[in-house]
C-alpha cells in the first residue's frame, strides 16, 4: 500500500480549472519527482495535498489517501494534526519562510512542543540533534541566533531540520534548491536524500530542473498544463520518455556535457568593451563612519571583443550583476574605467552619456519587471528609436514592427501591454528595446534564468542568430554552467568581486585549473539518473585569489 | 519549441475602452460617481435648493427638531440646517479639493524627485519631509494661518500644505519601488531623460496608489478645516461648514443631536462617495483591469 495515494485530484481557480484529474502515488522511503514547466500545476498540488491552496483556489474533485485514510475532507483542525508530525513542507524561498523575530532555537522547539507534546529540555536536545544532521556547525550555539543571522543556503538547512525533527512520513519540497547557488544546491540535495534514507521519509519534490530530478528521483511524474503527461521510474523517463512532451522537455535541458559552442568569434583590433581596474565597494560612508564597507568588485580587467560572447560566471553575491551595470553605467565604479568600442565613459554626463548609453544596452533576468506594465510593447520600443536614432510617425512604427519580428514576435502584437504576453515573449521584447539603439554591446543579466527550459532554449537560439547577424558583443552573466556550454566564446569566473579563472569556453569549461572553478562545475547537477553522484565539493575557502597568471593560450587563473 | 513564441493570438487589441466608461462598469465606481455628481449638482444648485437663506438667524425657532417646516431642524440660532448643508457643500467640497490638490501636487513634486534622483536631493527633500512630518499637521497649519492671516482660502492652503509630508513619503515610498524594477533601468538605459522618466514611467505606476491617499486623504482635508474653523482660523461665521457646523454643535448635543448628526452624515458621504470612486479610478487605471 503506498503512502500517499492520490487518485483524480482536480483544482480550480475560479471556474478555471488548473490541474485536471492527477492520480499520483508515493511509496514509504520513495522520492517522486513532480516536474513541469511555469502553469503545469505543480505546486497548486502540492499546497492542495497540504490543505494550503491560496485563496480564490479550490479543490473540486479526488481523494487524497494517506497512510490508508482519508484526509479528502478532514477540515482545516484535521490538516493542522497532519502538518507537522505526518507531512511537512519546504519552500522555495528560504529568506523568507522562516519567522524573522524569533531564534532558531524558539521556532525549533515550539513545533516540537505542539505536535510531539516534548518538554522543553527534550525539546532543545532534539532540535540540537536534528540541526547538528542538518549540517550547521554549532547547532546548541546557533540556537539563539535569528534567521537573518544565517546565509540563504543555512536557512535551507534550519527549514528542513525543523521539518525532519517531527518525523513526516512525506516531505513535500516544493523547488528547494531553485534560490541557491549551485554549490549550496549540491549540499542540500545531498542533505535531503541522506536524512530521507536515514529516516524512511518519503519525499514528493517538486522542480523544473531535470538535473535535480536525474540526482534525486527515484521516479518522476510529468505535468503539463494541469495534466498529468506521464510517469514512471527516472531511468525509464530519462532513457526512454514514451511522450513527446517529455522528449521535448528533455531535449531542451541544457546539458554540462553538451557540445560547446563552435564558431569563432570574428577577428578585431579593438574591444567592443572592456573594464579597467574596476573597483566598486558597498556600504562605504565617508561622514562619520570609519568603515571601509564590502568590496563588491576588486581590480576586474576584462574585454569583450565585437561578435564575441563572454559569459560572466558567478554565484550570488559574486559581484557579476554590479559589473554588467557598471558596464552599461547603471551603476558608478570607484575604481578603473569602463571603455565602449575605445571611449571612456565613466566620467560622461548628460547628453554624452546618454549617447555613449545607445552603444550599450541591458536586457534583465525578470521578465515581468523590465517592462512597464502601462507601455504597449510599441512604445516600450518607440522609446529608444525616437530618443538615439529621431524617428517618428510612421517610420517609427514600421521599425518598431521590424524589431518585432526581428525577435520573432509580429509586428501586430505592438499594441499589446505586457501582461497580454508570456515571460519568453516579454523577455524578445526587452530584447528588441535592447537592439532599438542599435548598439554594439548588450549586456544581458541572466536573461533565460526565469524562464522555462523550452522558452530558455529558444531564447538562447534567438541571441545567438543576433550575433551572428549583426556582429553585436555580449557579456553574458549567469550562473548555469550549461548555458554557458552552449553560447560563450570564452569564460570569466567571478568569486567575491575578484577574476578567479578567464579563458576560452572549452579550456574552462572542460580543463578548469582554479579549485573554485573545479567546485562549480562538479556542483552542476547532470541531467542524466546513471551518471555517477558525486559527493558535492565543498569551494573552499577564498584562497587563491591573488593575481591572474597565464596557463594557456589566453587561458588566466588566479593564483 | 520555438512556436512557443507565437502561441499568442495574432489579432491586434481590441480599441481601448475610455477610462469614464471603465469606471462606470464597475458598481462601485458608477455608485460613487452618482453620489459625487449628487453632491457637486446640490451644491451648485444650492440657491435654488435651499428652502432658506443659510445665513438668516430665526428663520424658525431655535433648535427645532426636524420636522415639516424644517426637514433637517434648526440651529442655536434658528437657522435651518438644510440650508446651511446644501450652501455648505459648496466650501467643504472646495476646501476637500483645493487642500487634497495641494499636497498631491507638493507630495508628488517631493516624493518623485527624491526618489528619481537619489543621493543629495533626496536627502535634502527626504529630511525636510521627516523634519516637517515631526509636528502634528494642525500645528503646521496652525502657523501657516497665524502668517497668512485668518481667512477660508489660507485655511484651505495650510490644511494642504500641512498634509504634504504624509503624501511626499507615500509618493516617495512607492516610487523607490519603481525605480529600482528593471523597466525603470531599461528605459535610462534607453536614453530617456530626467522629465520623461519621472512623467512617463514613474507617475503613472504611482498614481494609483496616490488616488487612494487622496481619496482618504480628503476626509482628512474636511476635518482639519473644520478643526481650524473651529479655533476661528478657518471658515468664518456665518459661513455654512459642514465641519464647522460638526464642532459648533457639540455644545448641543444632547439637546439637538441633529445639529450633529446631520453635517456628520453629510461628511461621512461624501467621503464614502470620494472612497468608492477613488477606489474604481485606480482600478480603471490599472493596464491589468482593461477589457474586462
Amino acid at each position: 500500500m503506498p503512502l500517499l495515494d492520490v487518485t483524480g485530484l482536480t483544482i480550480a481557480f475560479g471556474a478555471l480549472p488548473v490541474v485536471e484529474g492527477l492520480d499520483l502515488s508515493i511509496a514509504k522511503g520513495e522520492t517522486l519527482a513532480l516536474v513541469g514547466e511555469s502553469g503545469s500545476g505543480k505546486s497548486v498540488s502540492a499546497l492542495s495535498l497540504m490543505g494550503l491552496l491560496p485563496r480564490g483556489a479550490r479543490r473540486t474533485g479526488g481523494r487524497i489517501l494517506l497512510g490508508g485514510t482519508d484526509i479528502t475532507d478532514c477540515g482545516d483542525a484535521g490538516m493542522r494534526s497532519l502538518r507537522g508530525p505526518r507531512m511537512g513542507m519546504i519552500f522555495q524561498e528560504p529568506m523568507t519562510s522562516l519567522t524573522p523575530v524569533l531564534t532558531i532555537g524558539r521556532q525549533m522547539t515550539e513545533a516540537l512542543a505542539v505536535h510531539k507534546g516534548m518538554s522543553g529540555a527534550a525539546a532543545r536536545a532534539r532540535a540540537v540533534e536534528m540541526l547538528d544532521a542538518a549540517g550547521i556547525p554549532q547547532p546548541a550555539a546557533r540556537m539563539a541566533q535569528y534567521p537573518h543571522e544565517f546565509s540563504g543556503g543555512m536557512r535551507q538547512r534550519v527549514m528542513i531540520a525543523m521539518t525532519l525533527a517531527l518525523e513526516p512520513e512525506l516531505l513535500i519540497a516544493d523547488e528547494p534548491t531553485t534560490a541557491l547557488d549551485v554549490t549550496v544546491q549540491a549540499q542540500i540535495l545531498e542533505l535531503m536524500r541522506r536524512l530521507a534514507r536515514e529516516t524512511g521519509t518519503s519525499l514528493l519534490l517538486i522542480t523544473h530542473d531535470m538535473g535535480v530530478v536525474a540526482e534525486m528521483a527515484d521516479r518522476v511524474a510529468v505535468m503539463r498544463r494541469g495534466h498529468l503527461v506521464e510517469t514512471g521510474t527516472a531511468r525509464d523517463i530519462f532513457s526512454a520518455p514514451a511522450q513527446g512532451y517529455t522528449r521535448d522537455l528533455l531535449a531542451a535541458v541544457p546539458r554540462m556535457d553538451g557540445p560547446l559552442r563552435r564558431d569563432p568569434p570574428p577577428a578585431a583590433d579593438r574591444p567592443a568593451l572592456a573594464f579597467r581596474g574596476i573597483g566598486r565597494s558597498f556600504g562605504a560612508r565617508g561622514f562619520l563612519s570609519r568603515s571601509a564597507g564590502h568590496r563588491a568588485l576588486d581590480g576586474i580587467d576584462l574585454a569583450v571583443a565585437p561578435g564575441e560572447t563572454l559569459a560572466l560566471v558567478g554565484e550570488s553575491g559574486s559581484g557579476k550583476s554590479t559589473l554588467g551595470r557598471i558596464g552599461a553605467r547603471l551603476d558608478l565604479s570607484h575604481e578603473g574605467s569602463v571603455q565602449v568600442a575605445g571611449e571612456d565613459i565613466t566620467a560622461l554626463r548628460g547628453a554624452a552619456l546618454r549617447k555613449a548609453r545607445s552603444r550599450v544596452q541591458m536586457v534583465f533576468q525578470d521578465p515581468f519587471a523590465s517592462l512597464d506594465p502601462r507601455f504597449a510593447a510599441g512604445d516600450t520600443l518607440a522609446e529608444p528609436l525616437a530618443i538615439h536614432r529621431g524617428l517618428s510617425g510612421r517610420a517609427l512604427r514600421a521599425e518598431a514592427g521590424r524589431l518585432m519580428e526581428r525577435v520573432g514576435l509580429s509586428a501586430s502584437m505592438l499594441d499589446r501591454l505586457p501582461h497580454e504576453f508570456s515571460g519568453g515573449q516579454r523577455q524578445r521584447i526587452a530584447i528588441a528595446r535592447a537592439l532599438a539603439p542599435e548598439p554594439q554591446v548588450v549586456i544581458a543579466d541572466e536573461p533565460t534564468s526565469a524562464l522555462d527550459v523550452s522558452v530558455q532554449a529558444s531564447i538562447l537560439d534567438l541571441l545567438l542568430g543576433l550575433q551572428r547577424d549583426t556582429g553585436l558583443a555580449f557579456l553574458f552573466i549567469t550562473h548555469d554552467l550549461a548555458v554557458v556550454r552552449r553560447i560563450a566564446h570564452r569564460v570569466a569566473v567571478l568569486r567575491g568581486g575578484r577574476l578567479m579563472e578567464l579563458g576560452p569556453a572549452a579550456e574552462v569549461m572542460d580543463r578548469p585549473r582554479h579549485p573554485y572553478t573545479q567546485a562549480l562545475i562538479a556542483a552542476a547537477p547532470v541531467p542524466d539518473p546513471r551518471a555517477a553522484r558525486q559527493a558535492p565539493v565543498p569551494p573552499g575557502p577564498a584562497a587563491l585569489a591573488g593575481p591572474l597568471r597565464e596557463v594557456g593560450s589566453g587561458h588566466w587563473v588566479a593564483g | 519549441m520555438a512556436d512557443i513564441a507565437r502561441t499568442a493570438p495574432p489579432e491586434t487589441r481590441r480599441k481601448a475602452r475610455p477610462l469614464w466608461l471603465r469606471i462606470l462598469r464597475n458598481p462601485g465606481g458608477a455608485i460613487g460617481a452618482a453620489l459625487v455628481l449628487a453632491l457637486v449638482l446640490s451644491a451648485l444648485s444650492a440657491p435654488w435648493l435651499a428652502p432658506f437663506d443659510p445665513t438668516k438667524m430665526a428663520a424658525g425657532r431655535p433648535l427645532t427638531a426636524p420636522g415639516a417646516a424644517h426637514l433637517l431642524g434648526t440651529d442655536e440660532l434658528g437657522r435651518d440646517v438644510l440650508s446651511r448643508i446644501l450652501f455648505g457643500a459648496r466650501l467643504t467640497l472646495q476646501i476637500g479639493a483645493i487642500a487634497v490638490g495641494i499636497s498631491l501636487v507638493l507630495g508628488l513634486v517631493t516624493g518623485l524627485s527624491a526618489a528619481h534622483f537619489g543621493g543629495w536631493p533626496e536627502r535634502i527633500l527626504m529630511r525636510a519631509t521627516d523634519v516637517l512630518f515631526s509636528f502634528t499637521e494642525t500645528l503646521i497649519a496652525l502657523a501657516f494661518v497665524a502668517v497668512l492671516g485668518p481667512s477660508l482660502t489660507n485655511a484651505m492652503v495650510a490644511v494642504g500644505v500641512a498634509a504634504v509630508p504624509f503624501y511626499a513619503r507615500t509618493a516617495y515610498a512607492t516610487a523607490l519601488g519603481e525605480v529600482a524594477k528593471p523597466y525603470y533601468e531599461g528605459a535610462i538605459a534607453a536614453g530617456a531623460g530626467h522629465m520623461r522618466l519621472i512623467l512617463r514611467h514613474l507617475l503613472p505606476n504611482v498614481l494609483p496608489t496616490m488616488i487612494v491617499v487622496a481619496t482618504l486623504g480628503l476626509s482628512n482635508a474636511i476635518l482639519a478645516a473644520a478643526a481650524l474653523g473651529f479655533l476661528g482660523l478657518g471658515a468664518q461665521p456665518p459661513q455654512p461648514e459642514w465641519g464647522y457646523m460638526l464642532s459648533a454643535g457639540r455644545d448641543f448635543m444632547n439637546r439637538a443631536p441633529w445639529l450633529m448628526l446631520y453635517p456628520g452624515l453629510a461628511i461621512a458621504l461624501t467621503v464614502f462617495a470620494f472612497n468608492i470612486l477613488g477606489d474604481a479610478l485606480r482600478e480603471a487605471l490599472d493596464p491589468r483591469s482593461e477589457g474586462r
